[in-house]
């Protein structure tokens, strides 16, 4: 196995974190961070539609037209959601009524169209499955980060943070935070302090 | 340092914005292969290639989805949540964890018999809609006294979404006791811990309007949720004990009666309890007057419960039942037009069903920009037409 | 009446739940596209259209699907029902109206991902709207966003000119602007009806 690619794969949604670096999927960040339950829940929903329709769409990859590759990326993404609105609302009723109005959303989350576009259509099973994996588990730990933050702030007395303001702000001061962090983890590598021979990842 | 920093930003955000980029690109550049560019016999054969891998792609999936339905179909269970809820509503006498784990509350499986309604789904076809729906009955038995209280749980639609209610029924049909199972509602902290809105529930039967429960919450739409849900559960609990039109009973509510007698002259009523979404009781006097008690529904403002006097398959008498309307109070003409009796008689009053279904709705009373208001009122009425006619049919059958 | 609920619709669509502050979708387009004013005008515009547009096409749908008791095939549907009438538009702006596809059509395809779109579609269904409902619903919460584009743009064009911390610049100053203005649009709530 490629050990570089592998790593690459596996730390994707670090280094390219789908919210902080790459700025895709806001709306349920924003709308579905007020509590970490929400947070989770969503964030592995949508982990779960990644996983899956990245490798349905990577098993098919040669199959597909290219001329239809959307649509039928669409009608996949798709089917994987309703099939987790279903189970929500079977198995996790109390959790389906809050975030309840959000899992079809996740069709349209940029995140999943675009793993799909750049990634899974290039790549085999495996490496789409762990690409899956982990853009949905960084997707889920920015959502849990922020969903934790914003209910330490509604407990201490920030009533603002539970509104949609108290979201938009949350998100835009961590993500000049993790933008700084990357400055200096960056900065640091590239004169060489934490790596030799300029490996980055 | 903060220079990198700045650069490893601007490479981050062009990143995304390249992302976006190549997503437009790439849905452009696809999209516009949908169109078939004809001509020579290769283009169709890729053209045909693409649709039948779209068309099986998307069978596949529907066919899955399709499956999944079959077994993911929403099917209610007892859960310890809705049991202590329960407990609450309808007490058993011991704890929580000893209702639920004695088994003092129990789901009613309706299909096993024992009810006067065996199909949920049916009954909520016939008596529902689709965000109007009774969703499961339990029993909770008191270990003290031995006595069995009905639950009925059923959801009505809120501001947000579906509201969730456990209701809980003493033997005359009445409630007596009610929780929310689940909500999701933007505007719920106006609602909650008023224990007023809750006990206003006590004691009601048949189809009930927000304005009976409180008024002025901020919440209104929320009540309606909850308001509906009762009135459901209300006609529900009535059907399913067997007491529909067949178990009348004498009319002893004062309010009630002297809204009957501005429609009747009868000196006394009995009342058959209907319960269902759109007639909610008939009444009959001791002269022989037959008086529907009907709800008619012309969305959002449109809501009214009207008292009609029915005799041949004519109107003979309507009376607007007070607070049970959603008319909108700060519109002055409409108030004025359709709060008064004499109006809605002068309307309504000799008509047959079929004149009174080509009433225009917009223009009722030769007020426009009423639309609902008027679809409510003609509703109300055919409703009441269309029950009496076969509770007539009905009394001369037995 | 029918006008008194007209008119909440129209003022909640675009103040008191307006789509991307209150209801937190379309903030992809709101960051991507509110740089400069002229952008924030055309998508703004060209999503108005497509919601409009396709809040009908998927009410109408809605009602087949819940006719034959297959609702579970709502969200398969509608997104491909947006996709195409998306894709319908490029064409048809292109062919009978190349200006307005020059000022539109970048945005166009953009739109299909855009979730206030789908979003709306589903609330639509979610509210019980009628038809006319649907369309006046569809039309002022296109009507919304734009609006919040066109001010975001109008805050951003002027910070150009201003010293952000360097952590901050881009997309985190970005959300902050679109917090402070969440909040102002906040104060819209005190209106019940």
């Amino acid at each position: 196995m490629d050990m570089k690619k592998f790593k690459e794969t596996a730390l994707g949604g670090v280094l390219n974190n789908p919210v902080f670096v790459l700025v895709l999927g806001m709306c349920p960040t924003i709308g579905m961070s007020t509590n970490v339950t929400n947070a989770l829940g969503l964030g592995l929903a949508t982990a779960f539609v990644l996983v899956f329709s990245n490798v349905f769409i990577s098993l098919l990859r040669r199959v597909i037209p290219d001329k239809v590759r959307l649509p039928s990326y669409i009608i996949i993404i798709a089917t994987f959601v309703t099939l987790v609105k279903m189970f929500l609302e079977k198995f996790l009723p109390s959790l389906n009524a809050s975030i309840g109005r959000f899992i079809p959303l996740i069709v349209v989350n940029c995140i999943i169209l675009g793993r799909a576009e750049a990634f899974a259509s290039k790549n085999g099973v495996g490496y789409s499955a762990l690409d899956g994996l982990s853009m949905g588990l960084g997707f889920t730990c920015s959502l849990v980060i922020l969903g934790g933050v914003r209910m330490l702030l509604i407990a201490a007395g920030f009533e603002v943070f539970k509104t949609a303001a108290g979201g938009f702000i949350t998100l835009g001061l961590l993500m000049a935070l993790f933008n700084y962090l990357l400055g200096i983890y960056r900065n640091a590598a590239k004169s060489k302090l934490l790596f030799n021979g300029g490996n980055m990842l | 340092m903060s220079d990198v920093v700045a650069q490893k930003k601007t490479e981050s955000e062009h990143e995304a914005e390249k992302m976006m980029n190549d997503t437009t690109r790439e849905l452009r550049g696809d999209k516009k292969s949908f169109v078939p560019s004809g001509g020579n016999g290769k283009t169709m054969n890729n053209t045909l290639k693409c649709v039948i891998v779209l068309a099986l792609i998307a069978l596949v999936c529907v066919s899955l989805l399709a499956f999944a339905n079959k077994f993911m179909k929403v099917e209610i269970t007892l859960d310890k949540a809705t049991s202590s809820l329960i407990n609450k509503i309808a007490p058993t006498g011991v704890d929580d964890d000893a209702a639920f784990g004695e088994r003092h509350i129990q789901l009613v499986d309706l299909s096993k018999g024992g009810y006067a309604v065996s199909d949920l789904d049916a009954y909520n076809k016939t008596y529902g809609t689709s965000t109007q729906k009774v969703r499961a009955l339990y029993t909770s038995k008191n270990v003290n006294t031995g006595k069995v209280t009905l639950v009925v749980e059923a959801e009505g639609k809120g501001h947000v979404d579906a509201i969730v209610l456990l209701i809980a029924y003493d033997d005359d049909n009445k409630i007596s006791g009610v929780a929310v199972k689940s909500q999701a509602e933007s505007y719920w902290d106006k609602l909650e811990g008023r224990q007023d809105v809750f006990d206003a529930f006590i004691g009601m039967s048949g189809n009930i309007t927000h304005s009976q429960i409180a008024t002025s919450t901020g919440a209104t739409n929320s009540l309606r949720g909850m308001a509906d849900a009762a009135s459901i559960a209300n006609g529900f609990v009535a059907r399913a004990r067997g007491e529909s039109s067949s178990a009348p009973t004498e009319e002893t509510d004062e309010a009630k009666l002297s809204q009957l007698r501005k429609v009747s002259d009868a000196s006394k009523f009995t009342r058959y309890t209907v319960g269902t979404a759109t007639v909610a009781n008939v009444f009959k006097g001791d002269n022989g007057d037959v008086v529907v008690e009907a709800r008619g529904d012309g969305g959002s403002y449109g809501k009214v419960t009207l008292l009609v006097r029915v005799a041949g398959g004519k109107v003979e008498k309507v009376a607007r039942v007070p607070g049970t309307d959603s008319f909108d109070p700060t519109d002055n003409n409409d108030s004025s037009v359709f709060r008064n009796d004499a109006v809605l008689n002068e309307i309504f009053v000799g008509k047959t069903l079929q004149e009174v279904s080509g009433l225009p709705e917009n223009g009722l009373a030769g007020t426009t920009g009423v639309t609902e208001s008027g679809r409510g009122l003609i509703s109300a009425v055919k409703n009441a037409l269309e029950y009496a006619a076969s509770f007539n049919s009905e009394e001369k059958g037995e | 009446m029918s006008v008194a609920s007209i008119i909440t619709i129209v003022v909640s669509a675009i103040l008191t739940d307006n789509i991307v502050l209150s209801k937190t979708l379309g903030i992809c387009p709101l960051l991507g596209t509110s740089k400069k004013t002229d952008s924030a005008v055309g998508m703004g515009l060209a999503v108005t259209f497509v919601i409009t547009v396709s809040s009908i096409v998927c009410y109408g749908l809605f009602k087949l699907l819940d006719f034959w008791n297959i609702t579970y095939l709502q969200t398969i549907v509608f997104i491909l029902v947006i996709a195409s009438l998306v894709q319908l538009l490029d064409i048809v702006l292109k062919r009978f109206s190349p200006t307005l596809y020059n000022s539109l059509g970048i945005y166009l395809a953009l739109i299909t991902t855009n979730c206030t779109v789908l979003g709306s579609a589903n609330m639509v269904i979610d509210y019980g709207y009628n038809l006319l409902e649907t369309f006046v619903f569809g039309f002022f919460t296109g009507i919304g966003f734009t609006m919040v584009l066109i001010l975001m743009s109008g805050i951003r064009e002027k910070l150009n000119r201003t010293h952000i911390p360097k952590p901050f610049a881009g997309f985190p100053i970005a959300l902050i602007i679109a917090g402070i203005l969440a909040m102002a649009f906040g104060g819209f709530t005190g209106f019940s009806f």
